[in-house]
């Protein structure tokens, strides 16, 4: 006959148990953890990254890990090949493809042409798009993205990823802490690396119970592996969606400051200079994005739901400017498409609006690619 | 846990059309076996469990169901509460009902409706909805399947040594599983065009 079970030793050796596991996993602080991947294994690399609100039907989650999510990318699929001219694309939603499946969007459009280059490359183009406008966050992929050996970086930016107060507020950038701390000092940027913006990162966030949600997150971005492998399908697509706003309102500030004058001092292009720095020897091409240009009410004082008019010419101004002097690849084309070629948000492009944007970023990247 | 984990991959009215090829269809489906099994008898050793602390001896309802060789174990082990009703006050007197009857029908006959008329019930106390019926027809057809393969190889079966058993027991085993989880198609989607969509899908027709 078995012996009856003491409850209470149980309990015990298991509560030991638990606080053992918890207090190992802190110490040891398995960095390699999220570098492992299902991805490019079992399954294929992420077109993009990771990044869903809807994972029931998007079979795709955000997470702030950006080790997982390189790793669950088609860029980490082994070695680059010879004959590839490897192009890394940066930016927000509009680059992640908001509304449009990975192959409509810009760099799933750029590679699909399978552009060669004069020296006979094949240019591949991948989409390392995530939807945050922010520079920081753009750094910081681009500094992560410079280990892929890419030839060219195109980098699309856009007035809303500049206010200097903003760059430290969204959560991929807050949660990463130590990789944007890093950057602070490595590029001497004028943020404070103790910003409490930052999420904290001592000793009981390491364990287990405080990892639980990054640790919940990792899991099932490996188990949307499958749909993923399954559907293609990384994105909920609503078969209706607010349309852009075209009547906009009388507010004439941008960022909370007033017209007549929008102060440089407030724009964060040294991060934009830390990020060209960050790509070394590889050439870079900033892109102006193409944004919606209303026409309808009070048009005449903003170009959209983002921009009054003057703080969008200065800031325009201030890109030229900063271009010629430098002599930086730049190609502004904010007005590119027409307003029926956005969806839901004035920097978000259809299929088509992807297209002709494609079409002069790919002439571009030709140029740049036999200078 | 476990069933939670397999939900997000496994087969569901939405992803059902989305699927692109055979094989990943093998796996949403073997998936959604598991779930619902994990799901269903982790919530009943639950209730057990509680059960157990207030000093009440619930009976058991799942047993393994999955191992074993033949659909008629199968639902001998699978939600066994339910079963069990089901064989008490509908199978056991419809089958002396038919045998009891004037003129009386074959064996056979008598085993064909009341196996069918059994499992369409239990489909139909899932819910009413065409899809409940087919599931019911799929395991009532499979029920009296197996009833007449066996009454037909028993013999010959019994006298085979021990190792062409196992084989024949390993075989039942795959057999059992891979029937019953067809059948979740049924169970898994709301409507029978999706589920003939799935089942093209399953053999390379679509």
């Amino acid at each position: 006959m078995p012996a009856p079970v003491r409850p209470i030793p149980v309990l015990v050796k298991g509560l030991i148990l638990f606080l053992a596991f918890n207090l190992v996993f802190a110490v040891w602080n398995p960095s390699s953890l999220d570098k492992a991947s299902l991805y490019n294994h079992l399954f294929p690399g992420r077109e993009r990254f990771p990044f869903g609100e809807d994972p029931a039907q998007a079979y795709n989650l955000s997470l702030f890990d950006l080790n997982a999510m390189f790793a669950s990318h088609v860029i980490s699929a082994g070695v680059k090949p010879v004959g590839e001219y490897r192009v890394l694309m940066i930016g927000d939603s509009s680059t992640w493809g908001i509304l449009l499946k990975p192959e409509q969007a810009l760099a799933g459009q750029l590679d699909a042409a399978r552009m060669q280059t004069c020296n006979g490359r094949t240019v591949r183009v991948y989409n390392l798009g995530y939807p945050t406008i922010s520079l920081m966050k753009d750094l910081m992929v681009l500094e992560a993205a410079t280990r892929y050996q890419p030839d060219l970086i195109v980098w699309p930016v856009t007035l809303e990823a500049f206010p200097v107060d903003r760059q430290l507020s969204s959560p991929i950038v807050a949660n990463n802490a130590e990789r944007v701390q890093t950057l602070i000092q490595k590029y001497n940027l004028d943020y404070n690396p103790m910003d409490p913006a930052f999420s904290s990162n001592d000793f009981w966030l390491r364990t287990i119970v405080g990892q639980r949600r990054n640790l919940a997150d990792l899991f099932r971005l490996q188990l949307y592996g499958v749909m993923w492998a399954a559907t293609g399908i990384d994105q909920a697509y609503p078969s209706d969606y607010s349309r852009a706003q075209t009547d906009l309102s009388t507010d004439l500030t941008f960022d909370g400051v007033q017209p007549p004058v929008l102060n440089p001092a407030k724009l964060a292009f040294a991060i934009l200079e830390a990020g060209l720095r960050s790509a070394g020897g590889t050439p870079v091409l900033l892109v102006n994005e193409p944004m919606l240009i209303s026409s309808g009410k009070n048009s005449d004082l903003r170009y959209n739901f983002y921009y009054p008019r003057w703080a969008y010419d200065q800031y325009r101004q201030m890109m030229a400017d900063r271009a010629a002097k430098n002599a930086w690849n730049y190609l502004d084309l904010w007005n590119l498409a027409p307003a029926n070629e956005f969806t839901n948000s004035a920097i978000h492009l259809t299929p088509a609006g992807e297209a002709l944007l494609a079409e002069q970023v790919g002439k571009s990247i030709l140029q740049i690619s036999c200078r | 846990m476990l069933a939670d984990a397999l939900g997000l991959i496994a087969l569901n009215g939405a992803n059902a059309v989305q699927v692109r090829t055979t094989g990943w269809m093998w796996v949403l489906l073997y998936a959604y076996a598991f779930q619902i099994y994990l799901d269903f008898s982790g919530y009943t050793d639950i209730a057990l469990g509680l059960g157990r602390l207030m000093g009440f001896k619930l009976p058991e309802n799942f047993s393994a169901p999955y191992l074993k060789p033949n659909l008629t174990q199968f639902w001998n082990n699978w939600h066994m509460t339910l079963t069990q009703w089901f064989r008490a006050y509908f199978f056991n007197p419809l089958t002396r009902a038919l045998r009891s009857a004037k003129k009386s029908l074959p064996v056979p006959a008598v085993i064909f409706i009341t196996q069918l008329a059994t499992m369409l019930l239990i489909g139909l106390w899932h819910g009413m909805t065409a899809n409940f019926v087919l599931w019911g027809l799929w395991h009532g057809l499979g029920l009296f399947a197996h009833n007449r393969w066996s009454e037909l190889t028993r013999a010959r079966f019994a006298a085979l040594p021990a190792a062409g058993q196992k084989v024949l027991n390993v075989g039942g085993v795959f057999l059992t599983f891979n029937f019953v989880t067809l059948g979740w198609i049924f169970f898994a989607l709301p409507t029978p065009s999706i589920s003939w969509h799935v089942f093209t899908k399953l053999f390379g027709l679509a």
